[in-house]
Order: C-alpha cells, then structure tokens, then sequence
C-alpha cells in the first residue's frame, strides 16, 4: 500500500508523469526536478516515458536549421544601423 | 557642449544596441522563421525589429532584452500582417543589394547523420498534422528552443496555455508513434 503523497511530493508514477515534460524542459523547481529525478532511476516504466519525450524534443530539435547566410546578413544590417547613426 | 552631448547618447545608443540585440539577432531570426511563411519574410520582419529596437532602444531598460525583443517583434508581424505585404528597407542601403543579390536563402546545413529516420519521419507527420495553435507553440519551443515565457511572449498568451498546449501537442505526437509501434505504449503506474 502506497502512503497517500503530498501535494509537492513526486513519488507516485501519476504525479511524476503530469510533472514529466516540464521536468525535461527544465522548468520544474530544483527540489521538485530532483525528487522526478529520484523516481525516474528506480521506475523502469516512468524512465521509459520521459525517454520517449525527450526523443521527441530531440527530433524536432534536428528540425532546426536557420540560414546562416540570412542570419549573417541580418547581424550586417543591424551593425550597419550603428554605423550610420555614428557617421551622422 | 550640445555636440558632444549628442555624441556621447549615440555612443551609449549604439552600444546598448551592440550589447543587447546584436545577440538575439539569430533567435528573432528563428522566431521569424516559425511565424512566417517565407525566410524573405522572416528577413524582413527582423530588419524590421531591428529598426524598431534601434529606435526604442534608449527607453529599454536593460533587463529582459530576447522579451524586450520577442515584443518588438511581435508588434512588427501584426503591422506586416496589417498591411499584407512585406516591406523592404531602404536604410541602411547595404540591406538592399544583399536582398537583391539573393545569396543561399534555402536552408543549408547537413542534417545530423545519427538519427532514427523513420522516427523522425513519423514525428515529422505528427507535428505537421498539429492544429495550428499547437504546432506554433512546438515550433517555438522544441524547435527554435525557446522558454515558455518567451513563447507566451511571442504569441501574448499566458504561460500557462503555452504549457498545456505544448504538452498536449507532444502527446498527440507521443500517441501517434505509439500508434505506428515506434513508441512504447504507456506503462503500468504504481
């Protein structure tokens, strides 16, 4: 029998997995991203979950690809603008 | 003395623009990308950006300057959006001939060579069967990176919509894989 946890606790699977994607964006408290932590290494079926989303942020991370060519000429104009304000 | 008096607030101007958006030009670039349809779109609305923050940037107070900006932008794409048709600059004059001369616009860049393709592939068509208003958030944060807060800036919605929206759009995404066998259906919790 699972003792009834805390409102900030996570060592129950349901509360871990609602907190889960906010815990692989970074975005949880310390203490609560380590208590997720503690779990995830000793629950199999939790650690796969979070393993799943993060391949998921991962893959749609490799989505990124700016342009460097425009990205470069962006960074141009913008020091042409403190240029020419400098010349006026 | 008034000269030199100018001279010193263009000083202070231009460096504060050197030091606080001159960094960010690359993420407003990304940013740009996910809410426009064309990267000479997206071009435009970040020398638009720029030119605003130029002009704004002795009234900023130096905290927060990728939200200072995220703003400026924002404001920007609802004026592009406003006149239906983007604007090309004529100031500074370099930015024309760049523009003119077209240099790679195309996206370049070898993809990563380690990846799992059909998991990509199935994420791929996952992602682009999003409802528009969770696929924006996902662009925002999963693909260009962004925090919460500066997507909830971009797209002037609470954080917390920004959360319950993208965490719902990464379990449509997460149902589908495991509907394909790609993923792990969800295990039993204790």
């Amino acid at each position: 029998m699972i003792e009834r946890a805390g409102p900030t606790s996570f060592q129950h699977c349901w509360q871990v997995r609602r907190a889960l994607q906010s815990y692989l964006d970074g975005a949880l408290p310390r203490a609560a991203a380590e208590q997720v932590a503690e779990h995830l290494a000793s629950c199999d079926a939790c650690a796969r979950e979070a393993r799943t989303y993060q391949a998921i942020k991962d893959s749609l991370a490799r989505r990124r690809s700016p342009s460097h060519a425009a990205v470069q000429r962006l960074r141009e104009f913008g020091a042409a603008l403190i240029d020419e304000s400098d010349c006026r | 003395m008034e000269d030199s008096s100018a001279e010193a607030e263009l000083s202070t101007r231009s460096q504060a623009f050197n030091k606080y958006v001159l960094p960010e030009v690359e993420v407003l670039y990304r940013v740009a990308r996910s809410l426009t349809n064309q990267p000479a779109d997206a071009e435009d609305l970040v020398q638009e950006t720029l030119l605003r923050a130029f002009r704004f940037i002795d009234r900023f107070d130096g905290e927060h300057p990728r939200a200072w900006l995220l703003t400026i932008l924002r404001n920007a794409e609802h004026s592009r959006h406003r006149r239906q048709r983007p604007q090309l600059f004529h100031d500074p004059e370099e930015a024309l001939d760049r523009i003119n001369a077209e240099p790679d616009r195309a996206g370049h860049g070898p993809e990563e060579l380690l990846v799992d393709v059909v998991f990509d592939a199935v994420v791929e068509r996952a992602f682009a069967a999003l409802p528009e208003k969770y696929r924006r958030i996902v662009a925002l944060i999963d693909v260009e990176g962004l925090s919460y807060a500066c997507a909830a800036a971009v797209l002037d919605v609470p954080v917390g919509t920004v959360m319950s929206r993208l965490h719902r759009a990464r379990n449509r995404i997460r149902r589908l894989l495991a509907a394909e066998g790609i993923a792990p259906r969800r295990g039993g919790c204790r």
